[in-house]
């Protein structure tokens, strides 16, 4: 059971939080409403993968933040989305790849002094 | 300053929230509008102060109040407020001697069109595993300390019902307009981890 007192969680975790914590938390949250908006699956379903996933990450451990919680989200919606076949197996990893070169260029852009003009939004 | 260039700043889950989001918008599941649309409203447009003005509009209005407990999605419906996240909406109402406080075990639903969204303790495991099993002990670390006397209702959001607690009208307040009203109520009133409400001045 839990070691952890709710008042250490709350020390933790910030108590006076409104939004996000984080930029990615923000999209991913969106993407699921979003998502779910557009009929890809219904918030149940989402619900359902999110349950079972937070019940795997709490056999292990606790939730005592909101990037851990967060990252349970992505990895239940991760979940939810690879039994749409939306996309091959490997393309996720490729992806993946690009944002991590292109995040790494624009950084190597901006140490060699070069402004950039226009912040690339999160998209 | 961080000289190696052979690392990315971002974390992990960064990179693969905008790599699926990237995925969806190629195959045209999803635009970035669409993303952005949620995320505004989230940030911009609901909050706590959403729920306070449906339940100070309880407060003044006797038959807005008796529509809120009969169907809480429905009444806020009324006042412009809600959304397809939510489809069921129960309102539950504190009296001298019942408390009602809210908790979602498995994972965190909360009514989010009328809340925002929940504050990071909210999802932990401490509270979520601990508020049913102990609410008076859990309520009183909180600040909240209940007579004996005082039934604890916990409301579990497991299924497809949110829940939303509406608080007492303190004493005094006959004078005081909605307006007035509102800003006396906070979210931990309505989630059930506050109780008493402080009159300013």
């Amino acid at each position: 059971m839990q070691s952890d007192t709710l008042l250490t969680a709350l020390s933790q975790s910030g108590f006076e939080n409104l939004t996000f914590n984080t930029p990615w938390s923000a999209r991913l949250f969106g993407m699921t409403l979003a998502a779910s908006n557009k009929q890809l699956f219904t918030l149940q379903q989402f619900q359902a993968a999110l349950i079972e996933r937070i019940g795997e990450e709490e056999k292990d451990g606790c939730i005592a933040t909101d990037e851990g919680y967060y990252t349970c989200w992505l990895e239940a919606l991760q979940n939810l989305l690879e039994t749409k076949n939306l996309w091959q197996a490997d393309q996720l990893s490729e992806r993946e790849a690009e944002v991590v070169a292109t995040a790494q260029h624009r950084q190597d852009h901006q140490r060699n002094g070069h402004h950039v003009v226009r912040p690339e939004a999160v998209k | 300053m961080d000289h190696n260039h052979t690392h990315s700043e971002k974390d992990w889950q960064a990179i693969r929230t905008e790599a699926i989001e990237s995925l969806l918008n190629e195959i045209d599941v999803l635009s970035s509008d669409d993303v952005d649309r949620v995320v505004k409203h989230y940030e911009e447009n609901v909050g706590p102060k959403t729920g306070a003005s449906v339940i100070a509009r309880a407060w003044v209005d006797p038959e807005f109040k008796k529509r809120l407990l009969a169907d809480g999605l429905e009444a806020c419906n009324e006042l412009g407020i809600g959304g397809p996240e939510t489809e069921l909406l129960h309102v539950v109402e504190n009296t001298p001697t019942v408390h009602n406080v809210v908790v979602c075990t498995l994972c965190s639903c909360y009514p989010w069109p009328i809340l925002g969204l929940p504050p990071a303790w909210y999802k932990s495991s401490a509270y979520r595993s601990r508020l049913v099993r102990e609410p008076r002990k859990v309520l009183s670390e909180l600040a909240v300390v209940l007579a004996d006397e005082v039934e604890v209702r916990v409301w579990d959001s497991v299924s497809e019902i949110r829940y939303l607690v509406m608080p007492e009208r303190p004493e005094n307040t006959e004078h005081l307009s909605e307006t007035e009203l509102n800003a006396l109520i906070s979210r931990d009133h309505m989630i059930g981890v506050a109780r008493d409400i402080e009159l300013n001045g």
